[in-house]
């Protein structure tokens, strides 16, 4: 933590960056939140440890959009989501200054998260500043969906239709996921509304297979949409049936290389017809 | 009395849709279970439209354009198998089982390709039946 205030110190000094995207420690809750110190502010507050979940990715867009120089502080999964976001040229990486902090794991409500289980990168893929040792993690393995593969078909929608039906369409998975960024969304669309806005049964099904899919090839797996969901969905559950099917299908692990192409944008004229048997 | 399966066919307007006209002109017949979407390339298929289909009652969804290299518009139909791909997979995990999806190239010159399509995939879907139940039939009754 030192290193990180003392990194963050010195790039305001020598101007490498305007505003810093971080967490700060002094709420009155105890848990950290998101912030965005400016020059001259203390950077006495500015923390990173295992409570600092939250995807800065999130609001980088908006910060770089009002700032020439943007610093940000980020875990490996955070940067995965960035890398995402360069390759579809959302963001510039001109304007970026990008400090990378070895993450061993963020803990939620006390507990590691499910997602560190599955981690691939425990450092930013993209980085000005590496502080603490990169480690070499396993690729994943999706163990999550055994659960599900071992089901019939009937079987799993009886499954996901339980999760489905307490949906409240709340939109908070979508608001905290760095990926959504349309300005109109399409589950806001009406002419044609291909969603409807109810919490029925069917347009739950709609929006929970929409937002997936749009995220196919492009999630980096933070785990946000899960974190924040008020109903529990296991959302990370069909973002790995995405991840799984891109890794399988295109050989693709989204966020991890900073030269690929969003593989459902690449013109790919080789790939077998099988491909639509759902296999290589 | 066997319900009948209803089918959205989402068909590319150079190839597939010209083939169905052929298949009528030539006077082949398939089974009338297949609703026709005219699309103006597989590329402009979404998949929220294949949703769409399974969620307000569909018990199939045919989609069909041109051959690979045969694209009116070069390449439209690359990027659709791609998407449907990820698609068809998406909708498995859900629990609606690859057999309700055919996808199928068809060119302007094959009328008798696509009423076998049609045919066969009609039969498939009967095969399937009532006894499975589907993620449409389901979420429409709640």
């Amino acid at each position: 933590m030192k290193e990180l205030r003392a990194r963050a110190g010195e790039a305001f000094d020598r101007g490498a960056i305007d505003v810093l995207l971080c967490w700060r420690s002094d709420t009155e809750d105890g848990k950290v939140k998101p912030h965005v110190f400016k020059k001259g502010d203390d950077l006495e507050t500015v923390v990173f440890d295992d409570r600092c979940v939250h995807n800065l990715v999130t609001f980088l867009p908006e910060v770089a959009g009002h700032n020439k120089k943007t610093g940000v502080v980020l875990k490996g999964c955070d940067g995965r989501a960035l890398v995402t976001l360069l390759t579809e040229k959302r963001l510039k990486r001109d304007g970026l200054y990008i400090i990378t902090v070895a993450c061993d794991g963020v803990k939620i409500d006390g507990k590691t998260a499910a997602k560190c289980a599955d981690c691939v990168t425990s450092v930013s893929p993209i980085a000005d500043v590496v502080i603490g040792e990169k480690k070499a993690l396993k690729p994943a393995e999706y163990k999550q969906l055994e659960y599900i593969e071992k089901m019939k078909p009937d079987e799993r929608w009886q499954f996901f239709s339980q999760q489905f039906e307490r949906c409240a369409r709340c939109y908070t998975c979508r608001q905290v996921c760095p990926m959504c960024y349309c300005e109109t969304c399409i589950a806001e669309q009406v002419g044609p509304a291909w969603i409807d806005a109810s919490t029925k049964l069917s347009a739950n099904t709609m929006w929970q297979l929409s937002r997936a899919y749009h995220l196919a090839g492009r999630c980096a797996d933070c785990g946000e949409c899960e974190r924040a969901c008020p109903e529990r969905l296991p959302l990370r559950l069909l973002n790995a049936a995405m991840q799984k099917t891109v890794k399988e299908l295109f050989g693709v692990v989204p966020g991890t290389d900073a030269d690929a192409q969003p593989p459902l944008s690449v013109l790919a004229q080789d790939d077998p017809d099988s491909l639509l048997e759902g296999k290589r | 009395m066997r319900e009948e399966p209803k089918i959205l066919g989402l068909l590319c307007k150079w190839c597939s849709y010209a083939g169905a006209d052929l298949a009528g002109t030539s006077r082949f017949t398939y089974p009338p279970n297949v609703r026709i979407v005219q699309v103006p390339c597989s590329g402009r298929i979404d998949p929220v439209m294949i949703f769409r289909a399974f969620s307000e009652g569909y018990d199939g969804v045919l989609v069909s354009g041109c051959h690979p290299g045969d694209c009116h518009y070069g390449t439209g139909n690359y990027f659709a198998r791609r998407k449907l791909a990820v698609a068809r997979r998406l909708l498995e995990t859900v629990g609606v089982s690859l057999d309700r999806m055919c996808f199928a190239w068809v060119s302007a010159a094959e009328g008798r390709k696509f009423s076998e399509v049609c045919a066969e995939f009609t039969e498939r879907l009967k095969k399937l039946g009532g006894r499975e139940k589907t993620m449409a039939r389901e979420a429409v009754a709640r």
